[in-house]
This record gives structure tokens, C-alpha cells and sequence, in this order.
């Protein structure tokens, strides 16, 4: 670490065009740094053509065959035939870096950056490995050709996007909730927790519930036309015949009706659900796409309390493992498990962050959770009003950091990628 | 049983682990005062706990005080100086003890009039609420030493839950513990606090630190941008909605159109326009300084309400608004920023700006312009440029001790929230002047009370001295002993009677007596300055006498005699067990006094008897049982009998023309002894009958005219003639009655019946029945033919039950409907016809059977009318004798005479009648009106068995009859 100091005049004075993507494993953010807000938001599942079109295509160029390989963005949405839908991440973590580069390039030119004179900045969770690492690095010096990079936690980020130097992160993602302790603006790796309930979890709850409801869960882009019907009647529309599209491209389109089911719908109980306290929810009308619309009432607790307490929602044929928690444990364990003397520090500083913790009256029940558990401590939940601060929390605060004066000299240049080698970085220095 | 228990168990713990909390955050807060003289108060707290001198640490000593209050300058506060008076000082920790410090914004709003009161004090939020209760560790420990509950749960009578032994493991925790600490002590090695951390070795601020500092900052700025972007698009909108609303000439400022200036001028002009549209938009680049300056100069200040309002710290948008330095403007309304401060003529609608965006230093009340002056300002971190020399301070090292346990963590000590505190305002302070004030010259205390004299209560005997118990006084009670011997000025039996605890319920401890001597002596025990010699009143003497006798007993016996006072920590150790010991104390003394008493005669309860005798009447469940068996075995014999008559029949039946009733075909036969059931019938209906033969021959010419028909009667219909017969009866029992009453009414004159001789009559009965079943059996026979007197030997020996039977047959019907027995007879036998006619001829349908029915009660009604008109010349017509309606006044004996229907005589007849039938029937005499009813419904219920007896014996008789012919 350099202990030279920063000159006075960098303060907020160079705006060097940072850009920052935050890949999260349902939406990716693409923008520039100083901005509160990204450009562009993509969605991370991308389409992939069949190999045919491929090979049709072979002789012509390689970009093209790229191109047209990954459907990404808006005609990731569009029900190609023979288009399957991917996840480049899985665990939070990238899985395929083919599709995470074409996503990149896809929303950077859209952003008509010109990445060899911006900066890039990215964000990986805590767990990712040296590898995955490297590759991020290694595309955007070698793909990208970016002047310099750099990696920042996506807990560290959420904490500096509300301010905080010491925080404990409670991220509610799509694919991974996790809780961060960061100190100082690091991370403590110990005491994090992360578990596979988060927003995909509780999509498919709800999937459960409405399947048990017999609710015809056809996606918006299978129907043709529909009729208006009064509540609770059977709906009355015409499918749309669409050759060779593919399941998981369904899948996905369903998907998106459980997320608004979700976003409207779910509401946390303020108190743990038992068989003696069934909350109060007060009914609220849903219309699916088919034009089907009914009332959910204690639906809207029960789908959501599984966030709290994932061991009492088990999935048919699924045992849910003893070590599942849900994320007021969390959070209560990662205390417990850090250091005494941060513990006041972390549980006064607990930032909520994430779509998926935008569930109505998620955080108060963390809050209360968690000033239950530890009696001892002043618990203090900092959780973004703003929709848009929640789900971006982590690309504000890579845009927080890009546009530090002080910050500039943290980057890797490309220079350094080159002369030092991407293990050195990974492994010895920075990123370690 | 283990709930209360449980209870007490929670609370254990809740108040141990509470206390363990308390331990570590008095070793984290050392109380002492800090301020500008804190190291001579340092001193005086390490004087107050020297713990070099082995000195063990008195948490009691500690000042209880939260921590100074930091006064706030524009609410009231008071600010306690360090040397105020302990007293003072126990007031407020007690207050604060009492109140919760964190009042929300809501409850200071209705509780503003007591609010009035109340003092206000601003504590930081991370220190903890102090609890009500609060036991030291050694207390805690004395009391799972003395009964642990490790042994009190082996001999626990119910349910033991995990939870209790969770419980008994924590104490013997705490136990170990509290030894160890003790251990510490002992070694010198433990202090009222922790040992210091170990402290880094001061590093510099690094460059991360600047870069978190920055950030810190930086993300104020974006997050207040955001809220600014937020409300200016507000704006924005609602502008655009006035305009379309209000049209251009309200909203726009007029414009002079552009006049393009030559070529070479232009470029100027450009940048100038370009000016004032950057006004609109703030650049990214915020010099804070100069806002700073701006806003101590009080010239224009865009305060963001909200901001202010929620936290201190973010007032920034004040920087973003203000892209550079503005000169000091006139005008306090003019805002920077934006398209408002250019259309000044717009009208502003109260519902266009739902955000205060801009708000002036001068309208602001002078409340939150003394806030406003001293809210911190966000100035970029690390100005300085001498930032190598700044020391890194890192928040998480603030606290100088390390946690006692790794179960608690320190508190975050940079915080900027406070909890606003409240405080009773010194009540006990207020009254004083007041008092002093109203107060005349006359009772003016201080000159008064120089010269009250204090005078002694009466002494209580010295021979008592020797038994004497100690009472005891807990510090409350002597404060307000104290209190009120000054209020009511040495009047000791004012001050006992004030003293005297609230629930007793009837037993008071010794400890606890607060007789005006005792009240006297604590007093003077409290007083060690008051001499004995300054007493006045009649007991002075006595008293100083009692006194020095009682320090010569105190001297000589081990006990203690003398008052005891009982600091607060011993309450339960000693108090308790004191009370306990003088409440055995009381209830000896009270047993003995049971036991002296002479005890007066037991007199046995005679009441109780009584009712025993009472209740014997009444006729219990058991009785009633009893009672109901032996009547239903009576009634089974009398049936079996009744059944096995007709059983008989064929033997002894000698060939008799067929169409005669098969119940009258007993030549020369007795009939069986009246059975109960019978004979109750009989009874009854054998009063009718003495009454008939009381009245003379007259009725039997009656009736004999009405069956002189009766042989000719027989004709080839054998089934009619039971249906017959019965409708016989009745049109005779009818006949009786009116003839009867016709009679009585004639013979009134001469022969009024007197009750006796009813009663004789009726008596009678009992012997005379078949005589007089014998008369009623020859007034329904055809005595036409039959001289007076002469009665057939086959007629009289009609078994005077069947006979009843037969009368008491058509009773309902009659009862029902007294004018038209005729008309429900035959309906009611039509169908026992039909469904006879049917199983005789089962070739017969159901129409034919019916015809046929018709035809032959049409035959029979033609028949009976007949009759009727035969007997017309003496008998009135049918409609008018009604049973219920006698002409005349006839007495009741008289209608019991008649053959009124039973519910409608006189209650007292039918007690005479029901006790004749007790006497009859031997049993107990004496009846209780229960057991008549009881009666009563009894034979109603035989009447109703034997009319279907004979309703059965009719159809068996008819089938019998029926057959012949067929044959």
C-alpha cells in the first residue's frame, strides 16, 4: 500500500469516465462511475442460438457467429425457436464466461463506450475464486483492452453505496443471499454466510403454491389474445402456436410473472409464522397473464416466510440440509462468528441490499430478528428506501468508488496485467 | 404449580443475564464525571475505590448516573454541577432509573403537559437502558448458594422442563464465576474494570483510510443528489402541469426575442446565454468552502427540510443547489437553482411543490436557526494538507477496555444518536419555598421548631423489656419516619397511625409494629444528637427510665432488643426470615390462645336435622323408584290376571249363542279379586255408580227404556257389537248424568246430600263395589225385560272393573269433545272396521271395505238415532248435557257424584278419593302432594293400558264373533 499522500486537489476534481458493470445473476448493470444510477440494466440470462445457425454462418466471420451465437438483452426475450436461455452464474459466481463476455460487449456497445480509454471497474462476491479472478481480469485487458481494471467486492460496495466504512451486508440476491461483515472497507471472510435462499428460492415457492392453486401459469408471449373475466373466473384466451421454443426459454418467461407475483404480492410477517400465529394479509387481486385473477391472502406471508425459515418449506422430493438457515440466522450467526470487538460495529451497521430483499417488510423483520436474538446489542438496520438504490446497491457503490479521487491510484493498470502477469495480481497482490 | 415457578425461573435469568450485562457496561462506562475538572474528579473516584489498599470495589458507591447530561441549548435542561448535594443526586438517579430514556417524537406529544414538568436531557443512544431491578453478583450468588437449584429440582413434585435445568447449569456458572472473581479479588488482580486493551502502536492514516473517508462522503453526495434529482423532477412536472394548466402568459417569464448580433460579437453572446442556462444545471464539481462561508454569511441558504430534519450530518444538498459563489443577494426570497427564481409572477400553488426545496435563514423561527447555526456541515474529508501528521483514529479502538465476555461486544462509541431523556422535575424541591412562602409568621417552622418541645410517648412496661423483638426499619421506613415526624412535629401517635403498614389483614409482625413508642425510639435511634434530658411531657420520666433499662438489657442479653435497621441489601437475607419467624411467632401465640379458651357446649345442629326430617317427606328419587316398581309389578299381576281370564273362557264357556260379548260369558263364574289397577278404575267409576243408585230407581226405568232395544240389537253384523256395546255405554253413562242431576234437582228440596253421605257413599264403595257395579251393570243391561231387582245372575256378575272399564273407555273422547261423542266415536272406529272388515275378507279392497264400513255405522247410527227418538219423551236432547255445563248449582260433592271427568273435581275430592285408594291399597297413609300426583299420573296411565286392553279385547272378541258367522 502506498503511504504517500493523497494531493489535496484530487478531491472530486478528475473524472476519469470509470465504467463500472456489476454482474449479478439476474441482472447485469452497466454505467458510468459518478452517476447514481447505472446506464443499463441487462438481463444476465442470454439466449443461445442452436449450433445449426452456427455452422451456417461459420464461413462468413467470426464476430458475427458470436453475435448472432448469444441472443443478450431485449432478444434474449424474444421466443426464438430452438433458443435456449442460459445462467452463466450459478452460485453467484460466473460459470460461463462465454456468455458473461458477450453480455459485457453487448452493453458497452450499446453504451457506445469505447473501452480502450475507460477504466473498468467490476464487482465479484466474496467467494469467487482465483480463477474466475483471473478470467474477469484477462477480458478486460486482453477482450476489452481496457486501460486499467479493477475488482471490487460486491459487499464492500453495497456497504459504501449507504455510506459505511463497517457494515454487515445483508444481500438478498436472485441466485444467493449472503451476509458480509466488512470492516474497514474489508472484507472478513470467516464469519460470512451465504445460503441458496434468496429470490429464486422464493420464486419458486410461489411456483408451488399457484401450482397447488391449479393456476394456469402460461407466459405472457404464449398468448394470443384474451378475454376480460371477472375474479376467480376460468380465463378464456387463445395460445399463440410458436414452433421449437425451447423449455428453458419458458422457463424463464415464467419466471418473470412469479417475480411481479413477488414484486406485488409478498409481504414478510413481522413475527415468525407458527401454526399458532398465521399473520394478517390482506387480500390482494393478482392477475396472471392469461387474464385469470384471484385473491392471495395468507399466500402472500406463508410463500415469503420461507426466506426465514427455509426448513419448513421443503420442496416435494427435496430434504432441506440441517445447515440451512434463513436470513435472520444469518445474520445472527455471522455476528456471532466475527470478532467480539466489531460485533457491536456490525450489528449497528446492518445494510440490506439486493432485489430480492425488496419483499414488503423484509428488513423490519430482520431488524426485529435480529434485536431479538442478540439483546445485548444495538441493532440498527440501514436499508435503501429507493427501489432502485436496493437493487443496484452494489453498482452504486462501485460508482461510489470509481469516482473517488483517491481511489484512482488502486487501479491495475494494464501495464501492471503485463509486466506482473494476472497470477501475481490474483494470488500475491490485489485481489487476493 | 411450575408455571409460577417457571416464572420466577425466566426472571432469574432475565435479571442474571441483564446483570451480566450491567457488570460489563458499568466496567465499559466509568461513571466518573467527565468535563473540564475530570482529572480531579478521576482523583476523587480513585480515592472513593482504592483498590491498592485492597479496598474491595463498592458497587453501590458508584455513581448510578447514566452519564452527564449534555444539556441542549434551546430546550430546558438542567445541568447538574458535579458538587451538587448527594441527595440531589440520588434524585436523579433514581428518576432516571425509573424513566425510560427513549421517548419517541409521538409520546412527547401527548405527554406535552407533563412534559411542562420535566426536565430533558439528551444521553447518547448507545448506552443502555438501565434496568428497574438491579441485583449485584454477589447477591445472586448468595442466593444460589443458599438454595441452589441444582437441589430444589430433584425434589420437584411436577413437570421439569429442559429450560429449569438450563437454568440450574447457568447458576452453577455463575456460581463458578462469581468464586473466580472473588479469587481475583482476593489476589488484588480484580478492578471495578477491565484491563486495558492492548493498544496498536499508533499508526498514520493510510491511503485506505482516506479512501473509506472519502467514500463516507462521497456516497452523502450521491445519496442527497439523488433526493435533489428526485424533487426537482417533481418540480419539473408539476411546472409542466401548470402550464398546461394556467397557459403560457401565467407561467413563463416574457422574453425579449433574440437579436442576433453581427458575427464577430456573437461568440460572447453565446457563452453568456450558455451562463445562465448553467445556472439550471449544478456541475458536478462542488467547492464546499465557499458554501460554508455562504452560509455563515446568513445571505441565501437552501435548506432542504427534510435533511435537517432526519439527520444532522446531511446537509449537502445546500452544496449542490449552489454551483459557485453568489454575491450577498437583496433579495432573502430569491433561490438558487433551477428554473423557479426566473418567473416570479407565476402563481404559486400550494399543491405544486410537495417538497420545501428552498427555505430563508430569516423566516425561520428562532428555534431552528439556533439548530440551523449549529448543525455540522459536510466538508470533504481530510482538507488538511498536513494529513501524514493526522493520526489514524480507528472507531472500532475507541473503547478502551476489552468486552468482560465474549458473549457481549462493545458499543459503538461514534454515535451520533441521542436519546432524549426525561426527567421528573424535582418535585419534592417545588413544595418547600411554596411552603415557606404561604406560611403566616404564626407557624412559621423555623422560628417554631427551634422550640418544639419533644415529648415521649408512653413507654411500655420494663417487664416486657425482657421479650422484647426487635422491629425492624428499612431505609424507606426510616425516611418516612423522619418525614413525618417533622410534618405532624413530634405528635408520635399521628406519626404511628401514619406509619402503620397498608395491608395487614389482621396480623401485624413484631418487626413491623409501629407503635408510637417504637416510632419514638427509631426515631431517637436515628438522632444520636438528641439527648434523653430534652424530653418533655408526662412520660419523660418513664422514658429515660425505659431507655436506660433497655441499653442495661441490651448490654447484658446477646439478643438484640433495640430497633434494627435494615439496609436495602439484606432485606431478604435478614427481614424475611424475621417475619417469617414472628409470623410463627403470631400463630403460636394465637394457638395458644385457641387452647386456653374455654370452649363452649358443641351444640349439635338441630336445623340440620330438621331437614333431615323435612327431606323424609319428600319422597326421594329412590323412594319414587321403589314406589313405581311395585305399582308397575301390580299392574303386570293384574294384566297376567286380566290375560289369563280369556284363557280360561273356552273351558269354562258353555255354548252360548255367539253373538252375546265374549266378556260377559261367565255364567256362575266370580269374578277374579279386584286388583289394584281395576280396582282403582273401579273406584272411580263405582263413585259415579253409588251416586247413580243413590238416585232411585228413576234411572234405571231411564235406562231400561234406552236398552229395551237392546236384544234386537243382535242382528247378523257380529262385529258391531263390541263398537255397539261401547257407544251403548256411553249414550247410558250419559244418560245417567242428566238423569242424575234432572233428579237431584227435583229432589233438592227434600233431599239436599250432605258430605258425609257422599263420603259414606263413597266409602261405601269400597265394600258395596260390586253392588254397585252390579246396579250400573244392570242400567246398561237391557232392563226392559228384566223385572227390578231381578237381576239376571250373568249380568250381575259382571266384573265391576270391566264395567268401568268400559265407562271409562269413551272418557277421553268425552273429555275432549263433550258435545259430540258421537261424532268422533264412529270416526275412530271406522277404521278399526275397515282394517277388521279387511282381514276377514282379504278379497276385500280397500273402497269395498270402506263401503262397507259406511254402510254399517250408517245402519248403526240410523239404528241409534232410533233409540234416541225412543227415549226422546223423558231425556232432553243430547247437545245440551254437557258434563261441564250442569244446569243448577250443584255442589261439588254433588258433581263428584257425577261422572265428571276426574280433572275437573274439586282438589279436595280427590285428595278424599286418593287417600280412600291409599287406605285400600294399605299404604302409608299420609301422602305428600308430590306422591298424589304421582298417583294421579299413574292411573292415568292404567286407564289409558286398560282402555287399550280392552280396545284389544274388543278386536279379539269381534275376530272371535266374526268367525262364527263365517264358519
Amino acid at each position: 500500500m502506498t503511504t504517500t499522500a493523497p494531493a489535496p486537489q484530487v478531491y472530486g476534481g478528475d473524472e476519469v469516465a470509470t465504467l463500472v458493470i456489476d454482474t449479478g445473476s439476474s441482472y447485469t448493470r452497466v454505467g458510468y462511475a459518478g452517476e447514481d444510477t447505472p446506464k443499463l440494466v441487462v438481463s444476465t440470462e442470454c439466449g443461445l442460438m442452436a449450433d445449426e445457425d452456427v455452422e451456417m454462418e461459420d464461413d462468413t466471420s467470426n464476430t458475427t457467429k458470436k453475435l448472432n451465437k448469444y441472443k443478450v438483452g431485449d432478444s434474449a426475450n424474444l421466443p426464438l425457436p430452438n433458443m435456449e436461455v442460459l445462467h452463466p452464474l450459478t452460485d453467484g459466481i460466473v460459470a460461463d464466461w462465454d456468455a458473461v463476455q458477450n453480455i459485457w460487449e453487448y452493453s458497452l456497445a450499446r453504451l457506445n463506450a469505447d473501452t480502450k480509454t475507460h477504466p473498468l471497474m467490476l464487482t465479484e462476491p466474496c467467494w469467487n475464486t482465483q480463477a474466475n479472478k483471473l478470467k474477469a481480469l484477462e477480458i478486460a485487458f486482453e477482450s476489452l483492452e481496457v486501460p486499467a481494471s479493477y475488482l471490487v467486492k460486491d459487499a464492500v460496495a453495497s456497504a459504501f453505496a449507504a455510506g459505511k466504512g463497517n457494515a454487515l451486508v445483508l444481500d438478498v440476491g436472485s441466485e444467493v443471499a449472503s451476509v458480509t461483515p466488512v470492516i474497514d472497507g474489508l472484507v472478513l471472510y470467516k464469519p460470512a454466510r451465504r445460503s441458496q435462499y434468496a429470490g429464486d428460492y422464493l420464486d419458486r415457492q410461489i411456483k408451488k403454491v399457484l401450482v397447488s392453486r391449479g393456476i394456469d401459469l402460461t407466459p405472457r408471449f404464449e398468448i394470443k389474445n384474451k378475454k376480460a373475466v371477472e375474479m376467480g373466473e376460468p380465463p378464456v384466451f387463445t395460445k399463440r402456436e410458436l414452433p421449437n421454443v425451447t423449455h428453458s426459454f419458458t422457463d424463464l418467461q415464467v419466471s418473470r410473472i412469479l417475480s411481479e407475483f413477488k414484486d406485488s404480492m409478498c409481504q414478510v410477517n413481522d413475527v415468525p409464522l407458527t401454526p399458532e400465529i398465521s399473520g394478517e394479509a390482506a387480500d390482494r387481486v393478482f392477475e396472471f397473464p392469461t387474464g385469470y385473477s384471484t385473491t392471495f391472502g395468507a399466500d402472500r406471508l406463508s410463500t415469503s416466510e420461507s426466506l426465514f425459515k427455509p426448513s419448513e418449506y421443503p420442496f416435494d422430493g427435496e430434504t432441506v440440509p440441517d445447515t440451512a438457515r434463513g436470513l435472520s440466522e444469518m445474520v445472527v450467526d455471522t455476528i456471532n462468528a466475527s470478532n467480539v470487538d466489531v460485533r457491536a460495529h456490525l450489528a449497528n451497521n446492518i445494510v440490506i441490499t439486493g432485489g430480492g430483499s425488496l419483499v414488503q417488510g423484509l428488513s423490519d423483520r430482520v431488524s426485529k430478528d435480529v434485536t431479538q436474538a442478540l439483546s445485548g446489542l444495538k441493532v440498527r438496520v440501514a436499508a435503501a428506501s429507493n427501489q432502485e438504490e436496493r437493487r443496484h446497491g452494489a453498482w452504486i457503490g462501485g460508482s461510489v468508488l470509481g469516482s473517488l479521487g483517491s481511489f484512482h491510484q488502486l487501479w491495475v493498470s494494464k501495464q501492471e496485467w503485463q509486466e506482473k502477469g494476472g497470477d501475481y495480481l490474483v494470488e500475491k497482490k490485489r485481489f487476493k | 404449580m411450575m408455571d409460577p415457578r417457571q416464572e420466577t425461573c425466566g426472571d432469574i435469568v432475565s435479571t442474571r443475564k441483564r446483570r451480566l450485562e450491567e457488570l460489563y457496561y458499568v466496567s465499559l462506562h466509568p461513571r466518573y464525571p467527565q468535563g473540564l475538572d475530570a482529572k480531579q474528579k478521576l482523583k476523587q473516584f480513585q480515592d472513593q475505590f482504592d483498590l491498592t489498599q485492597n479496598r474491595l470495589f463498592d458497587e453501590n458507591k458508584l455513581p448510578k448516573a447514566v452519564e452527564e447530561p449534555k444539556p441542549v441549548p434551546t430546550l430546558q435542561t438542567s445541568t447538574p454541577d458535579a458538587g451538587s448535594s448527594p441527595e440531589l443526586k440520588r434524585r436523579r438517579t433514581s428518576s432516571i432509573a425509573q424513566l425510560s430514556p427513549t421517548f419517541s417524537r409521538t409520546s412527547l406529544k401527548t405527554n406535552e403537559q407533563q412534559l411542562q414538568e420535566m426536565l430533558l436531557f439528551l444521553v447518547p443512544s448507545n448506552i443502555p437502558e438501565p434496568t428497574t431491578e438491579t441485583k449485584s453478583l454477589a447477591e445472586l450468588y448468595y442466593t444460589t448458594q443458599t438454595l441452589p437449584l441444582s437441589k430444589l429440582i430433584p425434589s420437584a413434585h411436577k413437570t421439569l422442563t429442559t429450560d429449569s435445568y438450563h437454568l440450574a447449569l447457568l447458576e452453577g456458572k455463575l456460581a463458578v464465576a462469581h468464586a473466580r472473581i472473588e479469587e481475583l479479588k482476593r489476589a488484588g488482580k480484580w478492578g471495578p474494570r477491565q484491563p486495558k486493551r492492548f493498544q496498536d502502536p499508533i499508526r498514520r492514516k493510510t491511503h485506505w483510510d482516506h479512501v473509506l473517508d472519502e467514500m463516507e462522503w462521497m456516497s452523502t453526495d450521491f445519496r442527497e443528489e439523488r433526493k435533489f434529482k428526485q424533487a426537482m423532477a417533481c418540480e419539473i412536472a408539476f411546472s409542466v402541469l401548470e402550464y398546461h394548466k394556467y397557459g403560457k402568459e401565467a407561467c413563463c417569464v416574457k422574453t425579449k426575442p433574440i437579436k442576433f448580433l453581427p458575427e464577430e460579437i456573437n461568440e460572447s453572446e453565446d457563452t453568456e446565454s450558455k451562463m445562465d442556462i448553467d445556472t439550471s444545471m449544478p456541475p458536478p464539481s462542488i467547492n464546499p468552502v465557499e458554501v460554508t462561508n455562504i452560509s455563515a454569511a446568513d445571505s441565501v441558504t437552501v435548506v432542504d427540510y427534510d435533511t435537517l430534519l432526519s439527520q444532522p450530518r446531511t446537509l449537502s444538498s445546500t452544496e449542490e443547489s449552489e454551483d459557485k459563489p453568489e454575491e450577498p443577494s437583496t433579495d432573502s426570497e430569491e433561490v438558487v437553482g433551477g428554473e423557479v427564481p426566473k418567473r416570479p409572477a407565476a402563481p404559486k400553488l400550494p399543491e405544486s411543490s410537495p417538497f420545501k426545496l428552498y427555505a430563508s435563514v430569516d423566516k425561520l423561527d428562532p428555534l431552528s436557526k439556533a439548530l440551523f447555526d449549529n448543525l455540522p456541515v459536510t466538508t470533504p474529508p481530510g482538507s488538511a494538507v498536513n494529513a501524514l501528521q493526522v493520526p489514524y483514529s480507528d472507531p472500532l479502538d475507541n473503547s478502551k477496555l476489552a468486552p468482560v465476555t465474549h458473549l457481549l461486544a462493545a458499543p459503538p462509541e461514534q454515535d451520533d444518536w441521542w436519546s432524549v431523556c426525561l426527567e421528573d422535575s424535582p418535585a419534592d424541591e417545588d413544595p418547600l419555598p411554596l411552603r415557606s412562602n404561604t406560611r403566616s409568621t404564626l407557624f412559621n417552622s423555623e422560628t417554631m421548631r427551634r422550640h418544639v418541645v419533644i415529648k415521649a410517648p408512653q413507654p411500655p412496661q420494663t417487664k416486657y423489656l425482657d421479650f422484647r423483638t426487635p422491629t425492624m426499619w428499612l431505609l424507606a421506613d426510616d425516611s418516612q419516619l423522619l418525614r413525618l415526624v417533622k410534618e405532624y412535629s413530634y405528635n408520635w401517635d399521628i406519626v404511628s397511625a401514619h406509619m402503620l403498614p397498608q395491608k395487614t389483614y389482621g396480623f401485624t409482625a413484631n418487626i413491623e409494629r409501629r407503635t408510637s413508642w417504637q416510632c419514638f425510639e427509631r426515631w431517637f435511634q436515628l438522632n444520636p444528637t438528641f439527648s434523653l434530658t430534652d424530653l418533655r411531657g408526662p412520660y419523660a420520666q418513664a422514658a429515660q427510665q425505659w431507655m436506660a433499662a433497655a441499653a442495661k438489657a441490651q448490654a447484658q442479653s446477646k439478643r438484640r432488643i433495640s430497633p434494627l435497621g435494615v439496609s436495602n441489601e439484606s432485606i431478604q437475607r435478614g427481614h424475611r426470615k424475621l417475619r417469617w419467624a414472628s409470623m410463627f411467632d403470631g400463630i403460636r401465640k394465637s394457638m395458644r390462645k385457641r387452647e386456653t379458651t374455654p370452649r363452649p357446649n358443641p351444640q349439635p345442629p338441630r336445623k340440620s336435622q330438621l331437614s333431615e326430617s323435612n327431606k323424609k317427606d319428600i319422597a326421594s328419587p329412590l323412594d319414587l323408584c321403589k314406589m313405581k316398581f311395585e305399582q308397575d309389578k301390580n299392574l303386570a299381576k293384574a294384566y297376567a290376571q286380566q290375560r289369563m281370564m280369556p284363557g280360561q273362557m273356552p273351558g269354562q264357556m258353555p255354548p252360548v249363542p255367539s253373538n252375546i260379548p265374549a266378556n260377559r260369558q261367565f255364567p256362575g263364574q266370580r269374578p277374579p279379586p279386584p286388583q289394584t289397577a281395576a280396582q282403582i278404575q273401579a273406584h272411580t267409576q263405582a263413585q259415579a255408580r253409588a251416586a247413580a243408585a243413590a238416585s232411585g230407581h228413576m234411572q234405571q226405568r231411564m235406562a231400561g227404556v234406552g236398552m229395551n232395544r237392546m236384544p234386537g240389537q243382535m242382528n247378523d253384523q257380529h262385529q258391531m257389537m263390541q263398537f255397539d256395546r261401547q257407544r251403548q255405554l256411553m249414550e247410558q253413562q250419559k244418560m245417567l248424568q242428566q238423569q242424575q242431576q234432572q233428579q237431584f234437582m227435583r229432589t233438592q228440596g227434600q233431599v239436599p246430600p250432605q258430605p258425609g253421605q257422599v263420603q259414606g257413599q263413597v266409602n261405601q264403595n269400597v265394600q258395596g263395589a260390586q253392588v254397585a257395579a252390579g246396579q250400573a251393570g244392570m242400567a246398561q243391561r237391557p232392563a226392559g225385560q228384566i223385572p227390578q231387582g231381578q237381576m239376571p245372575a250373568q249380568q250381575g256378575q259382571v266384573p265391576p272393573g270391566q264395567a268401568g272399564n268400559q265407562a271409562q273407555m269413551m272418557r277421553p273422547n268425552m273429555r275432549m269433545r263433550p258435545g259430540g261423542p258421537q261424532a268422533a266415536a264412529p270416526n275412530e272406529h271406522l277404521n278399526a272396521l275397515i282394517r277388521q272388515l279387511q282381514n276377514q275378507n282379504p278379497a276385500l279392497s280397500l273402497e269395498a271395505a270402506t263401503k262397507l264400513a259406511h254402510v254399517q255405522v250408517q245402519r248403526f247410527v240410523q239404528k241409534q238415532q232410533r233409540v234416541a227418538r225412543q227415549a226422546q219423551g223423558q231425556t232432553p236432547p243430547q247437545g245440551q248435557m254437557r258434563p261441564g255445563q250442569p244446569q243448577g248449582q250443584p255442589s261439588p260433592q254433588m258433581r263428584s257424584g257425577s261422572s265428571t271427568p276426574m280433572n275437573m273435581q274439586s282438589p279436595q275430592l280427590m285428595n278424599v278419593q286418593l287417600q280412600q285408594q291409599q287406605q285400600q291399597r294399605s299404604a302409608s297413609p299420609g301422602q305428600s302432594p308430590a306422591q298424589q300426583h304421582a298417583m294421579l299420573m299413574r292411573m292415568n296411565q292404567q286407564q289409558q293400558q286398560q282402555q287399550q286392553q280392552q280396545q284389544n279385547q274388543g278386536q279379539t272378541q269381534g275376530q272371535n264373533q266374526g268367525q262364527g258367522p263365517s264358519e
